[in-house]
């Protein structure tokens, strides 16, 4: 039996103990698992979208569910900055693993501000800004389906920051490749992608939409085919490093998304079915290169053959 | 706030009325720690049809270890699911054998609240609603004098009357065509259970404007009353945020079914100065 291979990755200055992080909107604060898994064992946290003040989200129905996935419209409900620096983050630094801040505002000020609050932060290794979300009004993907917009925000907080920043990308735009490469232009550290795709579903018996927000982010396996495909496209026009999110939901989803070029993965609604999916995924990916006799998970990042 | 995760086993799955399936699952850590009007989260499939688990109210526990006679948990120990076959994943689940697995995570939530030594507490629930009443009753019967005020569409759907019976607990059942006890509706038995001495407690559980129009009783009457409530959710655990509930309409922002739930209190929910427009 030969050594277990090696599974750590970088993502800009953020050691990773394995390629798996966990997205952020699926994964609460982090101590909402930890009666299922040990937190020290995952490769990073992403924690839910904070903002400068609290949010109370959208109205419900927030959520349904659709052929192997799900929408949802929660409107990025948290706790807000200050709370989760006072309230969360001291409880999960007692854990090894990086947590990433995820960050989003209606203003550029307010991502900059957010930006600037956490960058105090010791235990933040670093800050995904959400320029992605299809679920609020302004903000959000406003600043994610244009390069331009996506350029400025991104610039905005670079100056507030010197921690890892990641920008996560949104899939509801024509050319995601162009909206990367003004992220990496603009100071980003990482990418990651993607966010969810807009969607609808109709109640047919009553004629309404099943969100009350109309529209809301879908999600799940069923995505996983179109995140993989601009995931790949992504890696392909930046050099920065990328983190694939979008339906992963075991190891062989992971290792698609490491061999299409992804230097990470991150795993989302995998966690609601599974709330040690992040985990298992993980494991999986280190049992398969062993039978593999691949050594070190880097041998397999962009390793597609085409 | 104990949860497990768990692979259980089905010990019975069947039909104990047209399309209602009685689950007994082996799962003693989540009997042992259940409370009252918790609820556990189910994997109907081992695929992504459906995806996301279905949440299910205790409707009963059972086992030794549940008294605490057998902290090995040796033996049959687990918890009942009592549901209705509606949709895509309570149909699979009901195609499932004694002897198959199912994955349940649990006890989720907020079940109901301590009843007072020696009180009345009228248990209110409609339909399928009865289901966590089952396990309530047990656990309660001997510290409140407690009585089930039962509401259906017709007798077919009128569940679990052997339930109470056994247990001692008096029921009144009320169905939509009168089929089986009073012709009504269930909060026509709330008022008539009033005006005959109010109770100490109302616990109801059962279709929204059920739920609604017995708190707004409640709250006239200044009797203390609970509700457990129903959402949509994809994770029970407080994560995904799906299952908001707008706080009362003077409060601002949401409470989450899976967390601040299912159990709420009435006046948390509905706002006692705005009864007529309930």
């Amino acid at each position: 039996m030969s050594a277990a291979p090696s599974l750590g990755v970088t993502v800009g200055r953020i050691s990773m103990a394995n390629p798996v992080c966990t997205a952020s909107g699926t994964f609460g604060y982090g101590l909402e698992f930890s009666p299922h898994l040990d937190l020290s064992r995952l490769g990073a946290i992403a924690v839910k979208g904070l903002s400068l003040l609290p949010a109370p989200g959208n109205p419900p129905p927030r959520i349904v569910e659709t052929a192997s996935g799900m929408l949802n419209a929660i409107g990025l409900e948290n706790i807000g900055v200050e709370a989760f620096c006072a309230k969360k983050l001291p409880l999960l630094a007692r854990f090894r693993t990086p947590v990433i801040a995820n960050i989003y505002g209606t203003t550029m000020e307010e991502y900059a501000r957010v930006a600037e609050r956490l960058d105090r932060e010791e235990g933040i290794a670093g800050i995904e800004l959400n320029i992605s979300c299809p679920n609020v009004k302004k903000g959000g993907v406003a600043f994610g389906a244009d390069p331009k917009a996506a350029a400025r925000v991104t610039r905005a907080v670079r100056e507030k920051t010197g921690k890892t920043l990641i920008v996560k990308l949104s899939p509801n735009t024509a050319r995601i490749a162009d909206i990367a490469l003004a992220a990496e232009d603009a100071g980003a550290d990482a990418l990651s992608a993607i966010n969810t795709l807009t969607g609808m579903a109709v109640d047919i018996s009553t004629r309404r939409p099943r969100l009350a927000n109309i529209t809301g982010g879908l999600s799940g396996p069923a995505i996983k085919p179109v995140a993989l495909r601009m995931v790949y496209e992504t890696c392909r026009a930046v050099r920065v490093p990328v983190m694939g999110v979008g339906g992963i939901s075991n190891a062989v989803d992971a290792l698609e998304f490491l061999m299409a070029g992804a230097t990470a993965v991150q795993v989302g609604t995998a966690n609601f079915v599974n709330p040690r999916a992040a985990l298992d995924i993980a494991d999986g990916i280190s049992a398969w290169l062993a039978q593999n006799n691949i050594k070190d998970v880097r041998d397999v990042i962009g390793a597609l053959e085409t | 706030m104990a949860r497990t995760e768990a692979r259980a086993e089905i010990l019975e799955n069947t039909e104990t009325a047209p399309e209602v399936f009685r689950l007994r699952l082996q799962a003693p850590a989540i009997a042992r720690d259940a409370a009252p009007g918790q609820f556990v989260m189910v994997r109907c499939s081992e695929s992504t049809a459906p995806l996301l688990r279905r949440p299910f109210s205790i409707h009963d526990v059972f086992g030794p270890d549940v008294f605490g006679e057998n902290a090995a948990g040796e033996g049959e120990s687990g918890i009942v699911l009592l549901y209705r076959a509606v949709g895509e994943g309570t149909r699979l689940l009901s195609a499932k054998r004694a002897g198959e697995f199912v994955d349940v995570l649990g006890p989720l939530g907020r079940g109901f609240g301590p009843f007072k030594e020696n009180s009345r507490a009228l248990l209110v629930a409609g339909g399928m609603g009865v289901a966590p009443f089952v396990f309530l009753a047990r656990r309660r019967s001997a510290q409140a004098e407690i009585t089930l005020l039962l509401g259906a569409r017709t007798w077919r759907d009128a569940l679990c009357l052997e339930d109470f019976a056994g247990m001692g607990v008096p029921a009144r059942t009320a169905t939509e065509d009168g089929s089986l006890g009073a012709k009504g509706l269930v909060t026509d038995l709330l008022g008539e259970a009033f005006r005959t001495g109010a109770p100490d407690v109302v616990c109801a559980c059962g279709p929204a404007p059920m739920l609604k129009a017995v708190a707004a009783l409640c709250l006239q009457e200044g009797v203390a009353c609970e509700v457990s409530l129903e959402a949509a959710m994809a994770c029970g655990i407080g994560v995904c945020l799906g299952c908001a509930v707008a706080k009362r309409p003077d409060g601002q922002g949401y409470y989450h079914v899976c967390a601040d739930g299912p159990v709420m209190r009435a006046e948390d929910l509905y706002a006692s100065g705005r009864l007529a427009a309930l």
